[in-house]
């Protein structure tokens, strides 16, 4: 053989060795990608879960002081004629507040899980809870779990929402 | 020494080079891999958890019904008594029917609001240490049918590997 021909062959065991390098570096970070996609997707999914499935066991809960539960004091709150009375001259709406703040600190707070939480009654009157700064335009929270609840007859609806903070 | 027995020196130099170089690469590359893998188990195994619990929460002997119409997320409370009672009493019916659905974990349901009392529904830990516990938390309502109340709780679902 040849000097120039082993060279040649030389040239191309090292362009072969450098693809597979090549080749090996694209599968590892492709493969890195698609699991970096796959917990966003889980976290996404799970937060998803718990904020739809936290509204509505509050929204269920029954209330021993007000005799009613979360649902029917958020509807008696957001409406313009109140008709629950609480006991002690308190309204349905402080009673909500209180109620919510009480399981919010109890389970989310004790988890240690950067939340945000808000009732819209109306436009201008509305209770936000939330803890470690998160809001729902902080970057990395998840889509929230919205709920909408028609104060029928009268017009209008409260805007339930939670999200979780990454 | 002579030109021959160099150039099969530098041959044999290039061979061990390139040799080492190929075992390298294969170690960084199952060790990649390894990685890769052990974060989709890890992932696969949250997702059981969360599967899993949301079929408890989902079980026909638990989860409340009216006029044969079951209701999301809500837990009866005569029937979790019921079947805490039929754990306690028949493990040797309970314990293989509800190990093939949920393997080796512990479920548990936890009221907090108006009141705080448990209901330990699956215990099934493993015998040694387990090498990963995925768990699972999901906010259910206890409905007690003979007062109509429902009460604020939170199913625990814990999942135990090898």
């Amino acid at each position: 053989m040849k000097r120039a021909q082993i060279e040649i062959i030389g040239l191309v065991f090292i362009v072969l060795i450098l693809s597979i390098a090549l080749l090996i570096y694209v599968s590892s970070t492709t493969s890195r990608e698609l699991t970096d996609t796959g917990d966003q997707l889980y976290k996404s999914f799970s937060s998803n879960e718990l904020a739809t499935g936290f509204i509505q066991t509050l929204l269920q809960t029954h209330s021993s002081t007000c005799q009613a539960t979360v649902e029917e004091m958020v509807i008696d709150c957001g409406r313009t004629r109140s008709s629950l009375r609480c006991g002690f001259s308190r309204t349905s709406c402080d009673v909500a507040e209180q109620l919510i703040s009480s399981l919010v600190d109890d389970t989310l707070d004790v988890w240690g899980m950067p939340f945000h939480f808000t009732i819209l009654y109306r436009p201008g009157h509305n209770i936000t809870f939330n803890s470690f700064d998160c809001a729902p335009d902080v970057v990395g929270t998840s889509a929230p779990g919205v709920f909408l609840l028609p104060y029928f007859p009268d017009s209008g609806v409260a805007r339930i929402t939670m999200g979780f903070c990454s | 020494m002579k030109r021959a027995q160099i150039q099969l020196g530098e041959t044999i130099f290039t061979v061990i080079i390139l040799i080492l170089l190929f075992v390298f690469g294969l170690v960084f590359y199952s060790g990649s891999r390894e990685r890769g893998t052990d974060r989709q188990e890890t992932l696969l195994q949250d997702l059981d958890a969360i599967a899993i619990s949301k079929y408890v929460g989902a079980l026909s002997e638990l989860q409340c019904s009216s006029l044969q119409v079951r209701r999301a997320n809500c837990l009866n409370m005569l029937k979790l008594d019921g079947f805490v009672r039929f754990r306690q009493e028949r493990p040797d019916l309970f314990t293989p029917y509800y190990f093939t659905q949920l393997g080796n974990a512990m479920v548990r349901v936890d009221e907090i609001y108006p009141s705080t009392q448990s209901w330990v529904l699956y215990n099934n830990t493993l015998g040694e240490t387990p090498r990963r516990v995925s768990s699972s938390l999901i906010p259910v309502s206890i409905h007690n049918p003979v007062l109509d109340r429902h009460s604020f709780a939170i199913l625990t679902l814990e999942q135990y590997y090898r």
